[in-house]
């Protein structure tokens, strides 16, 4: 009687043993949901996989700047080419099943989606200590996303009217994985607009304060505040907000004063601790003792998007 | 006072029978299908409880009584037989195996089942059949010998895996391969070089719910469970087995342009660099005619040795073997060298069993690319060399193909492809049977199948690739180790008793299944001096371009199960089985793990009662009718996390990801994270619910002796893509959705037409038909159906069908090519909107013919194997019938292509754009192959037991020595009913082989 009473001990050690034993199974070589986004920081690293998609062909690698003047009359498909799919773009009589067109829209709300998941994702690890890095992580999505919309507004909508009616594009403001089978309408090219200033208003108040300079002199690669400033321009121009266009191209074009105290044009006074505000003041002045600030006042930076690409080996 | 009388009372019974002893019987017991000493046969004076039994040498001594007239030899598992003594002093007997107590046994790897009581279907297949198969993959030695079984090769390089179907495609997206069971312990399918099939003792080929149940998640592609051999006690007994052949390439049906016809037909063409040729240079070329096939083919040859020993005595029994095997294909630099060792050994302690098997092997195959349509493949070079071009010029270096194709024999001797694979299988087991309650029984076994993978690519700085790939980087070595470790514990309570007409047994099981995968790889360049190992690579700098890559992975995946299997008999004639199954998989959504699968099945031998007991029993000995229903699961072939959000800093390729493009995730330099595939916390497993029922029949004392079955099976939750709106991002997402069934019928038929005192003849055969139709897809798919390149998949059709352009022919005005287009009219103009539904390319008819004929030890058989029905697509043709590749070598059958007005033809007019989607290249994939022809002779016991041996046989055998097909390729056994390119067609041999026991 005293083996069976062994015998059932031990079953049940080993029927117990494996309980957790697929519960306890993840992903040791690609990350998943649960180890992703462990600390804000994280986010960074889907920011940069944000921007990496700009680089696709489908986006500004090529296609947003070919395809304007595909359909006009500056760029045209021989008919000798190999075919790019790209005849019913110059021909204007696109199938809808272009594959083409389906990798354009796809992409950009690709893009898109990867900045959903910084937008909706960072917030939940902001805490006093970090809130400026989550500013200059989460205000680069947020530009980033304005300026898909904008570009799929662009392409998409037959009025650019700023209060039109008329049907624009879906607007993405969820990530993916929460319901990957939603079926959005159209929205209307105001209710696009409005997503759009509301994030750039947004990016460019948590851009004015961050943790950490997102660019430098000599490398210009992401969105930092003077960005946000040319696109609320760009999108003001579209929308017919002359003033608006004025006021933030202004901006940018303005030379690039050193921050007094958190005071630019753009962002009206603001509380900035005194001893960090004797900090600027003094990396101010002496920013602007070197040569090559003075050279900048005569040579005012246009920013472009994205200014720099990486070496060959990425495109591999 | 007692033990007084006892003892006085044993003296008299011997005394009396000392004086009955007048007589001595001696003799030798033989196997009489093996021709092997037979130990422990019980030998019983007829009528009496006189006797003895044979000693390891199957000798045996015998006093018996004057009155004797008759000695009855008895043994498991064999035929008793009645001799009559008559005068004789020496009786030798040779016991004949009881054939229906063989393969009344059915495995299922988790017991053991009398063939009687099972209500499911299964098939046994003898080890004796696959034995001698000279080839390195046992799976491909499976082919036609049992129903319901497709098996095709799929290629021919040593060691090279077959595709195995069992009951017809189940799954669109997921695997369709069947579950492994070794001993106990689930191997990896498709990769079995490394496992000697010398040592298998018996295949069970589980293929009905009621049979796979218990596999639960794994079963729905049925089960083929193999054990392995065990020791009988009594004296060691060796065994050596070897064989040595030679293996050659099939004929070609697909016939090329010879050297005057291609010249001719350039020139005729022009456009070529012969145009620019002088008439004494062309003159030149005429004069040379390579065949390129005999550049690459060799002929290939076979060792295969064997040595074995089995043994033991009442308490533990071993077996041991080592083997060697040697494989050199028919093409050159292909082959498989392996070697490998196994222990089995159990212990019998009292109430405690205890074991272990075990295999250890090594192997190492050099193989040479194939099933592509790659340039750099020698298999497509030879079809595209030109036979005016030879492998070198006159100084012996390489010549350069004027068309800038690469040069076949210079890629095939200026690269390598290299596996070491070192694979062990095994597991240890405990048996407990209480000594309070003997029939219940406790059970653990714990297995374990290890890979450790050693892969290396290399090009030389001299070969296309080494030279070509990413801009001259001076040739390239590339090393890939991958390590797969799967566990398998199975830990079970049985419990089994008859009682009065009830017999019940019970099993409660839990099993555990974890698989661990890593790899670790790197690319060098720069093998710039002579070393063409990893001391070659020149260390890369930013300048030079030879920086290497690094790469690595692992994934892993766990099963937990808990199941019930029963088996409740009444009378020995009614049988009630049921299984029951929970599963969790760690693939699935967090909700959707667990699934409950079962079935039930119910056997009546209906022979045994009492109305049909006015048949006489040597016209039928036995009716069996069966039935059962049930549920398995599929959860292989999709990712371990497939229902998982999975983001990577690195850039990997996903299905659902293409065709859109993407990019690395790397932007100025800093690493960034992509979203590679969307959560599907609802994804689970795929559910295959068969109905089967069969009738087995037993007549003429065994002369007749099959079954027929009838099956039904809907697979449901498929594993597709389901279109999800752009919005997202994504293209689709894996879900569960869509039906298809297979539906067929299986006929085994086993039959003995002659079976005289040394003669025997014995004939069988078996038949599957099986239909298969999509049922429903996914809400997303469009009317037309989920198109894959030349292949459909739509409801209300077979699944694979072929999505085709009809082609009609040759306009004899213009030479355009015509085709039929959906209102049935004749066009030459070709779009895309006319495909339609051509066959299917699995094959709805297949299996085999058995035949034997023996005489004394003589014995002729062979297996015929034929695949029917299906249609199959040839692209290799496409690539050498487009008359734009007129540059390198094409078909022959161009030289009579369309030329001018009026010329009536089956071959286009060149300067037409060749449509390659159309059904000028659908072919009839059907076939009848020689599988296995053996002539054998095993010597006769009395000649061979003088040399102290206890068996010696001799054979020659032919495998796939003749196939008849219409189709234009090497070889029809095409498991994805396409030929891409670059063929290795199936090893045509012939071996020689001795068998020796001693």
């Amino acid at each position: 009687m005293k083996i069976y009473k062994y015998i059932v001990l031990s079953l049940a050690l080993a029927t117990g043993s494996c309980t957790g034993v697929i519960e306890e199974v993840n992903p040791t070589h690609i990350l998943s949901d649960t180890n992703a986004f462990v600390r804000a920081t994280d986010y960074e690293t889907a920011l940069s996989g944000a921007y990496a998609q700009l680089r696709a062909v489908n986006l500004y690698g090529r296609d947003q700047a070919s395809l304007p003047d595909m359909m006009t009359d500056n760029l045209s498909e021989s008919p000798e080419n190999l075919p790019q799919g790209t005849r019913g773009l110059v021909d204007w009589q696109a199938a809808s099943d272009n594959g083409q067109i389906e990798n354009n829209w796809t992409l950009m709300y690709r893009m898109i989606n990867s900045t959903n998941i910084v937008i909706n994702g960072i917030d939940a690890f902001a805490n006093a200590s970090n809130q400026r890095t989550v500013n200059r992580i989460k205000g680069q999505a947020l530009a980033l996303r304005a300026l898909g919309h904008f570009d799929l507004l662009k392409w998409y909508a037959n009025n650019y009217e700023r209060n039109s009616g008329d049907p624009a594009v879906p607007i993405s403001t969820i990530s993916a994985s929460t319901d990957p089978n939603i079926r959005p309408a159209r929205a209307t090219v105001r209710e696009v607009y409005d997503q759009i200033f509301r994030d750039l208003n947004e990016a460019n108040q948590l851009l004015a304060n961050v943790d950490a300079a997102i660019n430098t002199a000599s490398n210009r690669s992401r969105i930092d505040g003077t960005v946000v400033n040319a696109l609320l321009a760009r999108v003001s121009l579209y929308a017919g907000q002359w003033a608006d266009a004025i006021r933030f191209s202004t901006e940018v074009t303005m030379p690039t004063l050193p921050k007094w105290c958190g005071i630019s044009p753009s962002t009206r006074a603001r509380v900035v601790p005194p001893l960090r505000c004797i900090r600027q003041l003094r990396t101010g002045l002496l920013t602007m003792l070197r040569p090559t600030w003075w050279r900048s006042m005569t040579k005012p930076t246009m920013y472009a998007l994205p200014h720099t690409l990486p070496k060959v080996s990425a495109f591999a | 006072m007692k033990k007084v009388l006892q003892l006085g009372w044993m003296l008299f019974f011997s005394i009396l029978s000392a004086h009955a002893q007048d007589r001595q019987i001696s003799g030798t017991v033989t196997d009489g299908a093996e021709k092997t000493a037979l130990p422990g046969v019980n030998i019983v004076v007829k009528g009496t409880t006189t006797g003895t039994t044979t000693d390891a040498d199957g000798k045996y001594r015998l006093s018996v009584p004057r009155s004797a007239t008759t000695l009855t030899f008895s043994y498991v598992g064999f035929l008793s037989q009645d001799v009559a003594i008559d005068n004789r002093s020496t009786i030798d007997v040779a016991l004949m195996p009881d054939a229906t107590t063989i393969d009344e046994v059915v495995v299922t790897g988790y017991g053991n089942f009398e063939k009687r009581q099972v209500a499911g279907s299964a098939a046994v297949v003898s080890s004796a059949q696959i034995q001698s198969v000279p080839l390195a993959s046992f799976d491909q030695a499976l082919q036609g010998q049992a129903p319901g079984l497709l098996i095709q090769a799929n290629s021919g390089q040593p060691g090279a895996a077959a595709s195995v179907v069992i009951r017809g495609r189940g799954s669109i997206t997921g695997s369709t391969n069947p579950l492994y069971i070794l001993d106990g312990v689930a191997i990896t399918a498709e990769n079995f070089a490394t496992l000697n099939p010398q040592d298998f003792a018996s295949l069970t080929v589980l293929k009905d719910a009621a049979s796979t149940s218990i596999y639960g998640s794994r079963g729905a592609n049925g089960v083929i469970v193999i054990t392995t051999k065990q020791g009988k006690a009594g004296k060691t007994r060796f065994d050596y087995s070897g064989q040595y052949g030679l293996a050659y390439f099939p004929p070609n049906p697909l016939q090329l342009m010879n050297t005057n016809e291609k010249i001719d037909y350039e020139l005729r063409r022009g456009g070529t660099p012969l145009e620019d040729f002088s008439a004494a240079e062309i003159a030149q070329l005429r004069t040379i005619e390579t065949d390129w096939q005999k550049e690459i083919f060799q002929v290939g040859r076979t060792h295969n040795h064997q040595l074995s020993a089995s043994g033991g005595n009442e308490k533990t029994t071993f077996y041991v073997s080592g083997n060697l095997f040697q494989q050199t294909g028919t093409v050159q630099f292909t082959g498989l060298d392996r070697y490998t060792g196994r222990a089995n050994i159990q212990h019998d302690a009292g109430n405690l069993r205890l074991g272990l098997n075990a295999q250890m092997g090594f192997s190492k195959y050099t193989n040479t690319t194939e099933g592509n349509a790659g340039i750099a493949s020698p298999l497509n070079a030879i079809r595209w060399a030109n036979p005016y071009e030879t492998p070198f010029d006159a100084n012996g270096n390489y010549t350069n193909i004027l068309s800038g194709q690469p040069n076949p024999v210079q890629e095939m001797l200026e690269s390598n492809r290299q596996i070491d694979e070192l694979k062990g299988v095994g597991n240890v087991f405990a048996e407990y049977t209480l000594p309070f309650l003997k029939e219940l029984s406790v059970r653990t076994s714990w297995g374990v199948d290890y890979e450790n993978q050693d892969r290396t690519t290399y090009f030389s700085r001299f070969s296309f690739v080494g030279q070509g790939a990413g801009a001259r980087r001076n040739g390239s070595l590339a090393r890939d180790a991958n390590h797969n470790t799967r566990w398998t514990g199975t830990t079970s309570i049985n419990y089994n008793k008859t009682f009065g007409d009830h017999s019940l047994n019970l099993g409660l099981f839990q099993e555990l299944v974890r698989n661990q995968f890593r790899s670790i790889g790197y690319t060098g360049y720069g093998l710039t001096g002579n070393l063409q190992n990893e001391a070659g690579i020149t260390p890369g700098s930013p300048t030079n371009n030879f920086i290497p890559d690094l790469r690595g992975n692992g994934t892993i995946n766990a099963l937990i199960s808990y199941f019930f299997s029963g088996v409740y008999g009444y009378k020995d004639r009614y049988f009630l089985s049921l299984g029951a199954r929970r599963d969790g998989s760690s693939r699935f959504g967090v909700d959707r793990r667990y699934a409950n699968f079962w079935s039930v099945g119910a056997s009546w031998i209906m022979s045994d009662e009492s109305f049909m007991s006015g048949i006489d029993k040597s016209i039928l000995g036995q009716l069996k009718l069966k039935a059962s229903y049930g549920t398995v699961g599929n959860q292989f072939g999709i990712g371990d996390f497939a229902s998982r959000e999975l983001y990577s800093p690195v850039s990997v390729t996903a299905a659902n990801l293409s065709p859109v493009a993407t990019v690395a995730p790397i932007y100025d330099g800093r690493a960034g994270l992509l979203l590679r595939q969307l959560a599907n916390p609802n994804l689970t497993w795929e559910t295959r619910a068969t109905f089967n029922a069969g009738v087995e029949f037993n007549l003429f004392n065994d002369r007749i002796t099959g079954g027929i079955e009838f099956y039904n099976s809907v697979t449901s939750n498929l594993f597709l893509d389901v279109q999800l709106s752009r919005v997202t991002g994504y293209q689709s997402l894996l879900s569960n959705a869509g039906k298809i069934r297979n539906r067929g019928l299986e006929i085994q038929l086993n039959t003995t037409p002659i079976q005289a005192d040394d003669f025997k003849w014995t004939l069988g055969g078996n038949f599957t038909v099986n239909r298969n139709q999509v049922l429903e897809l996914t809400p997303t798919t469009p009317e037309i159906g989920i198109v894959n390149g030349l292949v459909v998949n739509r409801i209300g059709q077979p699944i694979n069908g072929n999505f085709l352009v009809e082609y009609v022919g040759v306009d004899p005005q213009t030479g355009a090519s015509q085709y039929r287009n959906l209102n049935g009219e004749v066009t030459t103009t070709y779009s895309p909107n006319d495909r339609q539904i051509f066959g299917t390319r699995d094959a709805p008819f297949f299996g085999g013919i058995t035949n034997s004929l023996s005489f004394k030890g003589l014995e002729l058989s062979f297996l015929l194997n034929y695949v029917l029905g299906s249609k199959v697509y040839n692209n290799d043709r496409t690539n050498v019938e487009d008359p734009t590749y007129y540059a390198d070598n094409v078909s022959r059958d161009l030289v009579r292509e369309w030329q001018r007005p009026g010329d009536i033809t089956d071959i286009p007019n060149p300067d037409q754009e060749m449509q390659r989607g159309t059904t000028r290249f659908l072919e009839d994939g059907s076939f009848w192959r020689l599988r296995n022809v053996m002539l054998s002779y095993t010597l006769p016991a009395s000649v061979v037991s003088k040399a102290k041996l206890s068996m010696v046989r001799v054979f020659v055998q032919g495998q796939n020595a003749l196939t008849w097909t219409k189709f234009r390729g090497f070889d029809p056994e095409l498991a994805q009913g396409t030929l891409v390119g670059a063929q290795y067609p199936a090893l045509r041999q012939v071996t020689f082989g001795l068998n020796i026991g001693f």
